[in-house]
């Protein structure tokens, strides 16, 4: 079974990992030009 | 319907490459039947090339043996009905290092004279002749910037019949790979290609020199060649650039440097003759029998033979009211500057004022628009007024 | 290898609610078997649509002229063909291998997100609803090529728009299929399953898994860009307002290329399970193993201009490239001598999946040297665009990552039904796919050497026999994966001897010590890992 504390730090495991994406997309974007 | 014409003309068209089949010969300057390897050509580069690909063949087959005889001589004397009791190893630590070591040699072993043939690729410097190529949709358009011909300039346009490629007819010995006007360069001689496009990316490529090159909108970018044969020889273009991507041929024509000379002067003469006179004021009759021509060039791949074209993505051109039947200016403009966001490309560049003024006169007289609509005739002057 | 003990198997206890029944077990699944299930059911369906488009395409290509399919129309066949079997596919089949096989290997109850898993799923086939209907819109669909360059994209119609939107939907699936998979694996291993004891497929999901947490947002904006370059007025790829066509190919590669390592990293792992479970000795090497993955996946970042090689890159850059993707085949090669060094000396049984461990190896490694020699510039700028892209390329992803699929998919299948599928029909699969793919695609490397590029409706005619050979060998090749369909069949229906926990005496691993099939809910205690 899962306990609270194993969803616990599931889910800010999984936080860390969806910022990690958003912060490469952003990247993505606007420097994308200076990949050159 | 459709289906059922591909299948029987498939059917029929077997039936006549039985007997036709026996006849495709290797296509000189092109590719030979059922080739299996590069082509040596007749550059310095293609030949490395060619080399180079052989070494990395030679060495990649060699590995494989190796490996696949391990692999073999494990599956016949490994088996279980043969070796009941399996070893336990599971690691070794120098035999690891050693199967990283040595293909990390081999690799870099092959870089080496890949290095040499990359840096002479890409040395543009000193050339003796320059060309501006452009990507057209879908033709390629040559220009000489320097040496005899200087100023010259011409389309190269796929020569093969469309009755050919639907089968209606025997493929010639040259199927796809022919073109109305050569580039024509002399032999032995350095020559730059100077590469652009004119809308989207094309990318030229002649196997026999071992050239290819990216042609960017909006960008020049340069590869070069110096062929030690005379002859000609047969390209296509590399880069996915819509429906006609597979009949856009180039043919280069290499010839002694006398004969080149020769046909530099015949051209530029030919060039001052055949001027755009915007002056001139022409007969409907003329305009609609040149403009027939530029139209079987230039339009009907998209806009098809009958003026029908295939909306909505290439509109009809027999009966436009909002074009061909309407005021000449919105057709000239259209014509001038191409409709961006579709594949009407801008035709500025590619024709004179005369093509332009035939072209639009001979739709405007053609299928069911001839009587109907506002001004039936458009002179060169008109579409320079507009340009 | 790690040995394993496990403490009690419990039957259904503990949980609060009942195996729902009928459409709401799949609508609202949320167990991870189920997910699995449905994810390799859709991928199956999309392989076949993918192949069926393929099969049109040769159609057209079996002799020279235009029969049947107009170029339009020919090249939304070869661009929704790439897409599709990419896309729609590929991906999804691996991303259901893990949703079955990842928790019962750590001795996890689920998945660590399972309402989330769910969502993953259900955006699939909504993507490939819109992949499927772009043929029926005006212009039909997009005839750009899977790769979709700038400037010919903004000339396609709306069913380029389809797609746009089909590639952002499928990405935030793969995304949060992702997430889900690294927490499961990084928090969720039982108690015992250190990070170096876990099944090789697992370290191999949780590379990829990286590598698709990096990539897709990239994918995203570039796709983005095309959208906004097509309808919204900017200038991204235009030359003449000051954009770069080649800008969208440096985002486009970057993605590209850790791309396909996303398709056979997995497959990777796939392989180190069968190889030794059926040569009865320990994989060979594990922590090299684990370290070349980690390798090849940094390096994959590194290396994605050798796409670009004919666009006029400077000098440095050619050469850097060249070097760079070169390098990569030092780890490639370390991996498949560990797998060599696992047969050496074991005790060898050819079984279906087996059989295709060992095909994988002979087929995947022609695929890699063809690999290597493209990396090499030169050798590239000649076959660039040509027919020999077309056979590396199919070699390591159809060769590659689908047969490793097929050896994964019978090594488990006994597992997921309870049932031994079809040995005799398993073989007949294998042997018959492997002559065909052979005979399909051995002969593009011929004709791309010759010359003959790719995205071609027509072609000169001596490039005719290695063509007709390709389409006869495609059909051949399509029509065997039905077998596949009826084996798989026929062990959902139980007509097969019942499966053992553990019907292959060398595998190892937690998934062996549960019952065939797999109760629906396993590990809700976890186990002792020793």
């Amino acid at each position: 079974m899962v306990t609270p504390e194993q969803r616990r730090k599931n889910r800010r495991l999984g936080l860390a990992l969806l910022i990690m994406v958003i912060l490469i997309m952003a990247w993505a974007f606007w420097r994308g030009g200076e990949l050159l | 319907m459709k289906t059922l014409r591909g299948v029987l003309g498939a059917g029929a068209l077997a039936l006549w490459s039985g007997l036709a089949c026996a006849q495709v010969q290797d296509m000189p300057g092109g590719p030979r039947v059922n080739q299996l390897n590069l082509t040596g050509g007749v550059t310095e580069i293609a030949r490395s090339i060619q080399w180079l690909h052989w070494m990395l063949l030679i060495v990649c087959a060699v590995i494989f043996i190796g490996v696949f005889g391990t692999v073999i001589y494990s599956i016949i004397m490994h088996r279980r009905s043969r070796h009941p009791v399996p070893a336990k190893f599971h690691e070794h630590l120098g035999v690891e290092i050693a199967w990283t070591v040595v293909p990390f040699i081999i690799v870099v072993g092959m870089a080496l004279p890949a290095t040499r043939t990359v840096v002479a690729m890409k040395d543009t410097t000193n050339a003796d002749l320059t060309v501006k190529v452009t990507g057209y949709q879908w033709k390629w358009g040559y220009e000489y910037v320097d040496g005899p011909a200087q100023g010259v300039k011409f389309l190269s346009t796929l020569a093969t019949p469309r009755a050919q490629i639907e089968g209606k007819e025997p493929r010639g010995p040259y199927y796809l790979m022919e073109v109305d006007q050569p580039l024509v360069v002399p032999v032995n001689k350095k020559v730059r290609i100077v590469l652009t496009s004119n809308d989207v990316i094309h990318a030229w490529m002649v196997p026999d020199f071992g050239v290819k090159q990216d042609a960017m909108p909006g960008f020049l970018r340069d590869t070069w060649f110096r062929a030690e044969q005379t002859g000609t020889f047969r390209g296509q273009c590399a880069e996915l650039c819509g429906k006609d991507h597979a009949f856009m041929p180039i043919v280069v024509k290499v010839v002694e440097q006398a004969e080149y000379d020769q046909w530099a002067a015949t051209q530029v003469s030919a060039l001052a003759g055949a001027g755009d006179d915007a002056g001139k004021v022409w007969e409907s009759a003329d305009l609609v029998a040149s403009g027939e021509k530029v139209y079987a060039s230039h339009c009907v791949a998209c806009h098809q033979a009958n003026g029908q074209g295939m909306p909505p993505v290439f509109p009809a051109l027999d009966g436009s009211e909002a074009y061909v039947l309407a005021p000449m200016k919105e057709q000239i403009l259209t014509v001038l500057n191409g409709h961006p966001g579709t594949a009407m490309a801008a035709f500025r560049d590619q024709l004179n004022n005369t093509e332009i003024a035939s072209v639009i006169t001979y739709t405007r007289n053609a299928w069911s628009n001839a009587g109907k609509g506002e001004d039936p005739v458009v002179q060169p002057s008109d579409v320079l007024a507009l340009r | 290898m790690s040995s394993v003990t496990v403490d009690h198997i419990p039957a259904g206890e503990g949980h609060a609610h009942d195996t729902p029944k009928g459409w709401r077990r799949w609508l609202f699944a949320t167990n991870h078997k189920d997910i699995g299930t449905m994810y390799l059911v859709f991928s199956l369906a999309m392989l076949f649509e993918g192949g069926v488009l393929a099969l049109l395409l040769r159609t057209e290509l079996f002799s020279p002229g235009l029969q049947f399919f107009q170029p339009e129309l020919f090249n939304q066949f070869t661009t929704m063909h790439g897409l599709i079997m990419i896309f729609g596919s590929i991906m999804p089949a691996f991303v259901g291998f893990a949703n079955w096989m990842i928790p019962l290997q750590i001795g996890a109850s689920d998945m660590a997100f399972a309402r989330m898993n769910n969502f993953s799923f259900w955006l699939l086939p909504i993507g490939a609803t819109l992949f499927t209907v772009s043929f029926f819109v005006p212009g039909g669909a997009n005839a750009a090529g899977w790769t979709m360059y700038a400037p010919l994209t903004l000339q396609m119609g709306p069913g380029m728009d389809f797609t746009i939107f089909a590639v952002h939907i499928l990405g935030a699936s793969s995304i949060m299929g992702a997430i889900n998979i690294i927490v499961t694996v990084l928090n969720m291993r039982a108690p015992g399953m250190t990070m170096m004891k876990m099944p090789l497929f697992c370290w191999t999901w949780l590379i990829t898994a990286y590598l698709l947490l990096a990539i897709m947002p990239v994918l995203a904006a570039a796709v983005t860009m095309l959208l906004t370059d097509r309808h919204f007025g900017t200038a991204f790829f235009n030359a003449a307002a000051g954009g770069d066509p080649v800008l969208y190919q440096h985002v486009f590669w970057f993605f590209g290329h850790p791309e396909v390592y996303v398709m056979i990293l997995p497959a990777f792992g796939i392989i180190s399970a069968v190889i030794p479970a059926f040569s009865r000795k320990p994989l060979f090497g594990y922590p090299s193993m684990v370290y070349a993955t980690a390798a090849i996946a940094i390096l994959s970042f590194l290396v994605w201009a050798h796409h670009m090689f004919t666009t006029g890159m400077p000098i440095t850059g050619q050469l850097y490239f060249m070097y760079a993707t070169m390098l990569i085949s030092i780890p490639t090669g370390v991996k498949i001598f560990n797998w060599v060094a696992t047969m050496w000396r074991g005790a060898l049984t050819f079984e279906t999946p087996m059989l295709w461990g060992i095909g994988f190896l002979f087929v995947f490694v022609i695929g890699g040297f063809t690999g290597l020699i493209v990396a090499v510039a030169p050798v590239d700028i000649a076959v660039h665009d040509t027919y020999y892209i077309i056979a590396h390329f199919h070699y390591v992803m159809v060769a590659g990552s689908l047969f490793a699929m097929y050896a994964g998919a019978y090594y488990w299948l006994p597992k997921w039904t309870g049932t031994m599928y079809d040995e005799k029909l398993g073989k007949l699969h294998f042997w018959s796919s492997m002559i065909s793919f052979n005979i399909t695609f051995f002969p593009m490397h011929f004709l791309g050497l010759a010359g003959m590029p790719r995205r071609y409706a027509d072609y000169a005619a001596q490039f005719t026999d290695f063509n007709m050979m390709a389409t006869i060998g495609a059909f051949w090749f399509g029509f065997s994966q039905l077998i596949l369909v009826w084996v798989v069949i026929k062990a959902v229906r139980g007509r097969g001897e019942p499966a053992p926990a553990r019907p292959w005496d060398g595998a190892t691993g937690l998934e062996w010590t549960v019952p065939s099939p797999a109760p629906h809910h396993t590990f809700e205690t976890p186990p002792e890992v020793k």
